[in-house]
């Protein structure tokens, strides 16, 4: 079977600017002020990443604080554009980089469910469709007709990944979300998760908790400073993760 | 979504697929500024009218301009320009303003500044629909089959409109003092756009300058067909119409050639 998303040789470098020049009045001083010019050092963020996912696979990334997980996600996503290498991802994505975030705080939660939705691509009469599921399954009651700025994070997790999982992507990008939300609700998520999984759904999932990846995911990528260092079967993966923190806490 | 790098082409197979999105996102502008107020989306119609009646007191009856059919010639113009000084100010910022948005998921940026466009546009919409049976009962303007060049003018003015908004939503990621520039910009322009007084009012060597305001042709074709009942001079049609053209291919390629790096620069 063909592969959902193709990654090849992805890199992605941000410039880091100190100094930096928001304003346009900044830019036409620094051309009589060279001091004032702001210095620009190149961040590569991912270096020669590649990996495919297949349908229904579940596909962890791992790797320590700022190694490029998010970087990998937003490209994958269509958010950032890779400075090199190239992206192919079949199918409708749903982003789930950080739960609640694209909520109008103003608007209320039911009013967010319609604008979330329209943003994954929906017409109104498929949101119409799915409303119910997604209130239903967000055990918001009768909060969903309340402003979300009044949401707890927990309530606000609920209603995203609901609205994540109604909306029937064909891939799902999880950045360390399932942290979020109380114990009952995080197994209701899992139990969810294997039921798409079965239904050929395709997950990449950024996480920190290495007994998820091992007991969830088919495979994994671990990241080490945006460079690819393994890739292959989850408990491989994470083992080699294991590995390397210890050699650095034991390490001179 | 397929995420492929060649998508720049199929832009507007994507907007066409994003008009649902558009027209939540313009809901969203209307729920958002109307909540918590007392008088709700009337206030964006209650600013224009109490401007528009000090405007007209002062121009009328203290600086006396002689124009037959005042009140209709300075209003059409005025409800135009207010129309697209508001879009401008609302796309400069209307990335940055659902940064959390465009940093969370992929959809084409280009419904932001259509929405923008569009949210201003509904205003004006009810504020002409107001106003358009006034000035033809009460204040001069001509019930000609030529009313027709109106709307098809008016279209084109929201198409050049949105031309310059995709201008000024790339600039306002880039530069955040975009809208400081707007604030001295906006006014300079609306007293160099012929609404209080007509070009031939204007001393010779003014001319060019206010026939190089592109807003000129389109008020000026406006009121040819509303005032005068007759169809809109070739030239001013044909000047409006390379507006139209040339800004829109300039500001869609503007927008797409800048748009992958908006999600960075937030």
């Amino acid at each position: 079977m063909l592969p959902v998303i193709t990654c090849q040789a992805i890199s992605k470098s941000f410039v880091l600017r100190t100094n930096r020049q928001y304003l346009l009045k900044e830019r036409v001083l620094a051309l009589v002020r060279p001091h004032l010019r702001e210095s620009r050092q190149t961040f590569w963020a991912l270096q020669d990443v590649s990996f495919t996912v297949e349908p229904g696979e579940a596909f962890g990334v791992i790797g320590p604080n700022g190694s490029g997980k998010t970087t990998l996600l937003r490209i994958v996503a269509g958010i950032f554009q890779p400075t090199s290498g190239t992206v192919r991802a079949h199918g409708r994505i749903a982003p789930l980089l950080a739960l609640g975030v694209g909520f109008h705080p103003e608007l209320t939660g039911r009013e967010n469910i319609y604008l979330n939705a329209a943003l994954f691509g929906f017409t109104t009469r498929e949101i119409l469709e799915v409303e119910g599921a997604i209130i239903s399954f967000s055990e918001l009651g009768s909060f969903i007709d309340v402003p979300s700025k009044n949401y707890s994070t927990g309530m606000q997790a609920r209603l995203g990944f609901s609205i994540a999982l109604e909306v029937k992507p064909d891939i799902f990008l999880i950045d360390e979300v399932l942290a979020v939300g109380d114990e009952h609700f995080r197994q209701k998520c899992l139990r969810r998760l294997a039921e798409e999984r079965l239904a050929q759904r395709t997950f990449v999932i950024t996480t920190h908790n290495l007994q998820f990846v091992e007991e969830t995911c088919d495979r994994a990528a671990l990241l080490v400073r945006g460079q690819m260092v393994a890739v292959g079967a989850a408990k491989e993966v994470v083992r080699r993760y294991r590995k390397l923190l210890g050699q650095e806490e034991s390490g001179p | 979504m397929n995420t492929t790098n060649g998508a720049r082409s199929h832009v507007v197979r994507r907007l066409i697929a994003s008009r649902t999105l558009v027209k939540y996102l313009v809901l969203k502008e209307i729920k958002v500024k109307s909540r918590g107020t007392y008088l709700g989306v009337a206030w964006t119609l209650m600013n224009p009218l109490l401007t528009i009646i000090v405007y007209f007191v002062i121009f009328r009856h203290i600086f006396r301009v002689g124009i037959p059919n005042f009140l209709a010639f300075f209003l059409v113009g005025f409800l135009m320009w207010v129309f697209f000084s508001r879009s401008i100010t609302a796309a400069t910022t209307c990335v940055a303003v659902n940064a959390n948005l465009v940093k969370q998921s992929g959809f084409p940026l280009e419904v932001l500044p259509i929405a923008a466009v569009l949210y201003h546009l509904f205003h004006h919409a009810v504020a002409l629909g107001l106003a358009l049976p006034l000035m033809l009962a009460f204040w001069g303007g001509k019930l000609t089959l030529n009313l027709l060049w109106v709307g098809v003018v008016l279209a084109g003015f929201v198409c050049f409109t949105l031309a310059v908004a995709l201008w000024f939503a790339t600039i306002g990621v880039f530069f955040r003092d975009t809208q400081d520039i707007l604030e001295v910009g906006l006014p300079m322009l609306f007293w160099g756009t012929p609404i209080f007084y007509s070009v031939g009012m204007a001393p010779e060597f003014l001319r060019p300058i206010l026939a190089a305001n592109p807003l000129s042709c389109f008020l000026g074709a406006v009121r040819t067909a509303l005032l005068d009942g007759q169809i809109p001079s070739s030239a001013q049609l044909g000047l409006a119409a390379t507006w139209v053209v040339v800004m829109l291919v300039l500001g869609m390629w503007v927008f797409a050639r800048y748009r992958p790096r908006f999600a960075e620069e937030l």
